[in-house]
């Protein structure tokens, strides 16, 4: 906790990191964003990708989904919390931050499944090329992952995708019934819901727990949820269950009530953004 | 829970390959309901204790149609009411009794098993307004669409829960 003090106290005195829609990205910053992320997954210690996507699947298991419907089963007690919202965005926070050792001048962009775009070209072009126009590989496109080869065995370590058509992705409909929503558990079902619809219909790597996070494209998924559950929280505040307040996020260094106000994990969201910075 | 009902399947070509589990169907549920009490505003099907150690999938709902196949439209007239999503496991990816529950103790740092069930439900207002007011007996039957490249695990019956509940809730508006 006294970490996140110091983490709070950071982020009031820095600039506040701003997550934009991917297409909505300047193509400099798109570069940035992808420079960085090659370096974040060349490197094979514990600040590297590898590692610490690792934490959602395998090896980790740390994820948490569901919650809330556990009835007669007194095989997991104490489980019955709704952490899927606060679990990710502490992970999203602990991923981000690790980007940042590469580019401080980043933040991991969203992916509005729920856009007209989204529903015509489906994965955000940005991800989906696996080539970059003036060559070289695309690292949003896929990763070749040490811990899925050593796991699924030699030449299978290489995450893929096997998409649904565009059309089937949820709408903006969908993701505004759950805006009237005041119960946080009803909400943060549903909104899982959701989510588990976008992972199924991406297929491949991303359609399963284990292999979900090694794709790039899971981290532009779950800011996007985020951001969701940020906007509900701008109408509905943080009226959680008892108890939920106080659960640990392990294995990250928080607890729920760490990670309710996004404005002190430092970022925010926005459709897009532009800045000059003078020397 | 996506809830529109519209017929995705339709333009859905056969060369999608989609793979169907076995079907679950649950056995008759009794649900009273006194015409001459206040009518019901929302009425809810909760699946507890979902099981998602298997493939991921999509449950695709009917209430009192325990023929719906691949084939049958997602519409209200054939008992469609929606769908839920699991985020499967597919399988266990650890050694010899990784996937087994723990007993967690007291002062135990490990809170969560990355294969505890999950609770599920739709949205089922109108269809159940309409069996309320002509019988009572329900049928639940969940058609489980297998996510593809799922093949660590067994992708025929999917579908296990633990216990499946209907609710029928009264408008606190209108209470007195």
């Amino acid at each position: 906790m006294k970490k996140l003090k110091n983490e709070v106290e950071l982020s009031q005195t820095s600039i506040t990191r701003r997550r934009v829609n991917v297409p909505n990205m300047l193509d400099s910053k798109l570069g940035d964003f992808r420079t960085a992320m090659e370096n974040f997954q060349s490197i094979n210690d514990n600040q590297g990708y590898d590692f610490i996507v690792g934490f959602h699947g395998i090896p980790g298991h740390w994820c948490w989904h569901g919650g809330g419907g556990l009835d007669e089963s007194d095989q997991f007690p104490g489980q019955n919390y709704p952490a899927f919202l606060p679990w990710h965005r502490a992970y999203l926070k602990w991923f981000e931050d690790h980007l940042l050792d590469h580019n401080p001048n980043l933040a991991i962009p969203y992916w509005d499944w729920t856009s007209n775009l989204s529903h015509q070209e489906g994965i955000p072009k940005a991800y989906n090329d696996p080539n970059l126009s003036g060559g070289g590989h695309n690292p949003l496109a896929n990763f070749n992952s040490p811990t899925l080869e050593r796991t699924l065995g030699p030449g299978n370590g290489t995450t893929f995708r096997n998409p649904d058509p565009p059309n089937e992705l949820p709408t903006s409909a969908d993701v505004s019934a759950l805006y009237s929503i005041s119960d946080f558990s009803q909400f943060s079902a549903q909104l899982e819901d959701i989510h588990n619809a976008v992972h199924v219909w991406c297929h491949g790597s991303m359609g399963r727990v284990p292999t979900a996070a090694f794709d790039p494209i899971f981290w532009a998924h779950h800011c996007n949820i985020d951001r969701i559950w940020a906007i509900w929280q701008t109408k509905h505040g943080d009226n959680l269950p008892a108890g939920l307040k106080d659960l640990i996020l392990a294995p990250f260094p928080y607890r729920v009530k760490d990670v309710l106000k996004i404005s002190e994990l430092g970022y925010e969201y926005a459709a897009s953004g532009a800045e000059v910075k003078f020397d | 829970m996506i809830n529109n009902i519209k017929d995705k399947d339709s333009s859905r070509k056969e060369l999608m390959n989609y793979k169907y589990g076995n079907k679950f169907t649950s056995p008759e549920i009794y649900l009273e309901y006194n015409k001459d009490e206040n009518d019901f505003y929302q009425a809810v099907i909760e699946f507890y204790g979902v099981d998602c150690t298997g493939p991921s999938y999509e449950g695709k709902v009917f209430v009192n149609n325990p023929d719906a196949d691949k084939n049958t439209p997602l519409d209200e007239k054939n008992g469609y009411v929606g769908s839920y999503h699991i985020f499967g496991n597919d399988g266990c990816w650890g050694d010899k009794g990784h996937c087994e529950a723990r007993v967690y103790r007291k002062y135990d740092s490990r809170k969560h098993s990355h294969i505890a069930p999950q609770y599920k439900f739709v949205d089922a207002t109108k269809i159940l307004k309409k069996y309320a007011k002509s019988k009572s007996k329900v049928k639940v039957t969940v058609l489980p669409r297998i996510g593809r490249d799922q093949n660590m695990s067994d992708t025929k019956d999917v579908v296990k829960c633990q216990r499946i509940r209907l609710t029928c809730y009264e408008n606190p508006a209108e209470l007195k």
